[in-house]
């Protein structure tokens, strides 16, 4: 194995000690505090703002204040800054309160009175569908619809003996970084510094200059530290860019915006909730024809990321089989609810829970072992996908259920009594796959950009890169590729959070892509600068930004291969469910993954262990309403460490050959199978299926109750 | 408003006459910073009285077959006393988180007077009584009329709970079970505490107490009348019928915690478990 050491991560002494400066510990002179001001309502037209009295010193800074346009234009829909005429959503930004006391500010925010004339709003995907309120986006509320298909799937339904269907829902779920979000704005000569905690900050650069229409060079953004990210610190970080630059550049002072808990959690972006409809046409044996697949996720009031959420999970929503004839047809519904956007899983969650609980439910309907049943319909290499490309290289799923099998003692535990007393004991599966897409884009090939490596004089060599180490490990990770490249102690690699001015755009850090296309360029840099190494002075060696040579993708046919890189993976559940109060314990989460080369283990399992519990959350805690957050960590219920089960997990080596070392990825992937393993085992255990995320106990024992 | 106050008084007597001022006892703090969170972070906060300079609020004594528990007693310290009664010690070591426990108070569980409020169906099951003291002195009553609805008490305003007297040696059977969305760190979704003597296979006397599953505690004398006198395989055998009066006695809700349907037969499934376990130890 090429990397046989783990490396200590330079980031955790700080956090550890807590000296690391995040971006809320930041002081500027003369810096100001800043308040949003947020609509009360979900749907309506402002009729009237009346602003308090405003003490020497106090700004209220709103969509006038914009020098340029109210869009930002990191958006190809419509996303304003300040909403103007009309809110959307409750908690959408209406203006900012500044000023030098943040008490003051919260008060004056308070004061501040809005008359609105509410409209009818749309509470949930299934009113957004039904239309019986008044559209809110196009006549069908619908901001994006895609559909892909191969196979003859009318043939394949026309000519079945049997069509099986099952509807699967699932609900918001919210990051929960531990930082909230943050910015400050310091105007400078002719210059304005942007501190921000981000994922993306040369795409922050690019949203300031479009909404200030200037030089997007004009702005500097400074990457803080991050207390965490899961996709959360994409979206929502430009909104707050925006605000504190509007306010900084209006008050000509350093402005500061952090958001309390209960902002964050009102106001963020969550994973978009969903309701997928698989219908399974199958002939007189139980083989299966052909699968039609309608995919609904709920955006919010604005589309935000939604196109590119909805395109990568539909492009997973075969899940880890090819069948005869396939079609998936997606749409994302606009709401009056709070925005949802980018999370860790990227729709993979919402689509490999339907398909694997379908796959599950049609076993068991059957009588046949799961992982037989599915086993006739997995994606091999070579195997078209469902866009007409290939899956290039080999698929080590068969070896991840294998080893997952091992590791939990799958078919002993498989045939142990269910009945302990109150207790019901179960034991279930899910298989998937995660494709990484090439960019944030999802649709479009990488943009023309570059990173690299500066050596310095002191004989160092610095990264240049934007990527964000929000805690995943990412630094630690393309330093030690660096390291090995060079044939050069880690030490010696340097890798500082971005600033805009120092280093090129490459991409905003997401979709679990760095490490393996971003750490196959810098190790193409590496290469190249290894015979120069003992040159003197200090030189940089800039390579280009690209996909693996073996991937076709026509952008507008949607046809080729959709992801440049597949892992493979298993998860295995064991459950215990309370009759007395049907509340549902994980016992045990078995995960075999094949991330490729591993680059550091200890990483890896901090992967896997973070998002196993995550996925955990998902499955069985993180309830909330269709049309509705929390403002409270009271009420927002995620696993403390009494609720979290030993995880055991082992990788499969399956070195990808155009990833860095052979690497893959490892950042999403771990949380896409725990959902649909843990609803295997609650319906083994309970002989009920199960078509619900999260499984509350209410749910389960209305469940019951229908059973009996 | 108090103008000029001082916030740490050093006997009852200055804390009693603050409160009737205006300002706010603080103990643990752990609901007050919740429910002021928001005048917190605006500065406008009421003013507060600290109390934990009193003695006479603190420290846990046995009195005349009694427990006295004074209301500075913290959720941990109630969790890990031997003189307490296990059913107590129980439900105060489910309370929250052990930071939480730590600071946390049995007299601010009591005031705060939420259904939901831990220490409270052991309490109701143990038959407290809560000692109220004021300027013109002290006074006793049983916490099921000191806690007069969701978030209220017959509290004067310048009275202080002061401590909380427990009999000893009344029961020898007790049951505790909470019910909540995690396995800690939550919100009870509901909870049974009982207390009994059983002598000879048979109940003497039984007290039950539910949470969360009404505006306060729901104490439940027709199904401690119809307990009383069984022998413990009568009572096996009636659980279908003391399960429909559970049903009956409590009076949940939906709201954003839980379902009424989900409580009011969680609730019962509770009982049942209760009998089920005083009958087969």
């Amino acid at each position: 194995m090429p990397f046989s050491k783990d490396e200590d991560r330079i980031d955790t002494i700080g956090k550890c000690c807590g000296t690391t400066r995040y971006v809320g510990d930041l002081s500027f002179d003369n810096m100001l505090e800043a308040v949003t001001v947020r609509s009360t309502v979900r749907r309506g037209k402002i009729k009237k703002i009346s602003l308090p009295e405003m003490p020497d010193g106090y700004f209220c800074v709103d969509a006038s204040d914009i020098p340029h346009q109210n869009q930002v234009t990191y958006f190809q829909d419509t996303c304003p800054y300040f909403a103007e005429s009309e809110v959307k959503y409750i908690a959408q930004p209406i203006m900012l309160m500044v000023g030098p006391d943040l008490r003051k500010v919260r008060r004056l925010a308070q004061k501040v009175q809005i008359d609105y004339e509410e409209i009818p709003a749309i509470h949930t995907l299934d009113e957004a569908l039904e239309g019986t309120k008044p559209p809110m986006h196009n006549d069908d509320n619908v901001y994006f619809k895609e559909d892909f298909s191969y196979g003859d799937i009318d043939g394949a339904f026309a000519g079945s003996d049997e069509i099986f269907e099952t509807q699967t829902r699932t609900g918001y779920q919210e990051h929960l970084y531990l930082e909230t979000q943050g910015v400050v704005a310091v105007p400078e000569t002719g210059k304005m510094t942007v501190y921000a905690s981000t994922q993306g900050p040369h795409a922050i650069r690019k949203a300031l200059g479009g909404a200030f229409g200037c030089d997007e060079e004009y702005f500097r953004i400074q990457q803080m530290p991050l207390g965490g990210g899961f996709g959360g610190k994409i979206e929502t970080p430009f909104f707050l860019a925006g605000h504190a630059a509007f306010a900084a550049s209006k008050c000509k002072q350093p402005v500061r915006l952090i958001y309390s808990r209960e902002e964050d959690l009102l106001a963020t972006t969550k994973r978009h909730p969903s309701r997928i409809v698989i219908r399974s046409a199958l002939d007189a044996k139980g083989n299966i024809l052909g699968v039609d697949i309608d995919v609904v996720f709920q955006a919010g009031g604005y589309a935000l990321s939604c196109r590119m959420v909805l395109d990568t999970g539909l492009k997973k929503a075969t899940g880890v089989y090819h069948f005869p004839a396939a079609r998936v047809l997606g749409r994302a519904v606009a709401t009056n609810n709070p925005m949802a956007g980018a999370y860790r899983g990227f729709g993979g969650p919402q689509t490999f829970f339907a398909i694997e609980t379908h796959m599950n439910a049609l076993a068991r309907k059957f009588k046949r072992d799961p992982l037989q049943f599915k086993a006739d319909y997995f994606i091999k290499q070579g195997t078209d996908t469902l866009t007409g490309g290939k899956y290039h290289f080999h698929v080590a799923l068969p070896e991840t259920i294998k080893e997952a099998a091992r590791l939990a003692d799958y078919e002993r535990r498989k045939k142990e009594q269910v009945q302990h007393g109150p207790i019901l004991r179960g034991i279930g599966q899910a298989l998937f796959s995660f494709g990484a897409p090439f960019s944030l884009g999802t649709n479009q090939p990488l943009p023309n950009r570059c990173m690299g490596l500066l050596k310095r004089k002191d004989g160092r060599v610095e990264i240049l890169s934007e990527l964000v180490d929000m805690g995943q490990g990412l630094h630690t990770a393309l330093r030690k590729i660096v390291a090995r490249a060079l044939k050069i102690p880690i030490e010696r690699i340097i890798y500082k959070d971005a600033d805009t001015d120092r280093v090129p755009e490459a991409s905003i850090t997401g979709a679990s892509m760095s490490v393996v296309l971003f750490g196959r360029v810098l190790k193409d840099a590496a290469d190249k600068l290894k015979p120069r190494l003992e040159e003197p002075g200090e030189f940089s060696v800039l390579e280009k930004v690209k996909q693996p040579d073996h991937l076709q993708w026509d952008p507008v046919k949607q046809q080729g291969d959709p992801f440049h890189s597949y892992v493979w993976g298993t998860v295995i559940a064991q459950v215990e469910v309370n009759t007395l109060t049907w509340q549902v314990a994980a016992r045990k989460i078995w995960t075999a993954l094949d991330v490729g080369t591993p680059i550091d283990r200890r990483i890896i399992k901090g992967q896997i262990d973070g998002g196993t519990i995550q996925g955990l959350g998902y499955s069985l805690l993180e309830s909330m309403p269709m049309d509705a957050m929390p403002a409270s960590l009271a009420d927002y219920i995620i696993p403390t460490s009494l609720d979290v089960p030993p995880v055991e997990s082992a990788l499969i080596a399956n070195p990808y050959p155009p990833g860095p070392y052979g690497a893959k990825c490892v950042g999403e992937p771990p949380l896409i199978g725990v959902g649909p393993a843990i609803v295997d085992a609650v319906a083994n255990a309970c002989g009920i299926e199960l078509f619900q995320l999260p499984v509350s106990p209410e749910y389960l024992m209305q469940k019951m109750a229908n059973k009996s | 408003m108090v103008n000029s106050h001082n916030p740490y008084p050093a006997t009852l007597r200055e804390a009693c006459m603050a409160k009737q001022k205006g300002a706010v006892p603080y103990a643990g703090g752990t609901d007050f910073m919740i429910r002021h969170a928001k005048a917190l972070q605006t500065g406008q906060c009421p003013p507060f009285i600290f109390l934990n300079d009193l003695n006479e609020l603190q420290g846990i004594s046995n009195p005349d077959n009694t427990v006295r528990i004074g209301a500075l007693a913290t959720m941990a310290a109630l969790s890990v006393n031997k003189e307490i009664p296990g059913l107590l010690s129980q439900a105060c070591n489910c309370v929250g988180s052990p930071a939480l426990r730590s600071a946390a108070t049995l007299g601010g569980n009591i005031c705060t007077a939420s259904p939901a409020g831990d220490s409270l169906p052991p309490l109701y099951a143990l038959g407290a009584q809560v000692e109220i003291c004021s300027p013109a002195g002290r006074r006793l009553m049983p916490i099921r009329d000191f806690i007069s609805g969701p978030g209220t008490t017959t509290l004067q305003s310048d009275e202080l709970l002061s401590a909380v007297i427990l009999p000893v040696n009344e029961f020898n059977e007790f049951y505790h079970h909470k019910v909540s969305p995690r396995v800690a760190n939550a919100i009870t979704k509901v909870s049974l505490a009982v207390a009994a003597r059983i002598e000879n296979k048979r109940i003497k006397k039984i007290r039950m107490a539910f949470g969360s599953v009404g505006p306060t505690i729901i104490c439940c004398p027709q199904i401690e009348a119809a307990c009383t006198g069984s022998s413990l395989s009568e009572l096996l055998s009636a659980v279908p019928e003391l399960k429909i009066m559970v049903e009956k006695t409590i009076k949940p809700i939906d709201d954003h915690r839980s379902t009424a349907q989900y409580r009011r037969s969680i609730a019962a499934n509770l009982l049942a478990d209760c009998i089920e376990t005083f009958g087969n130890p």
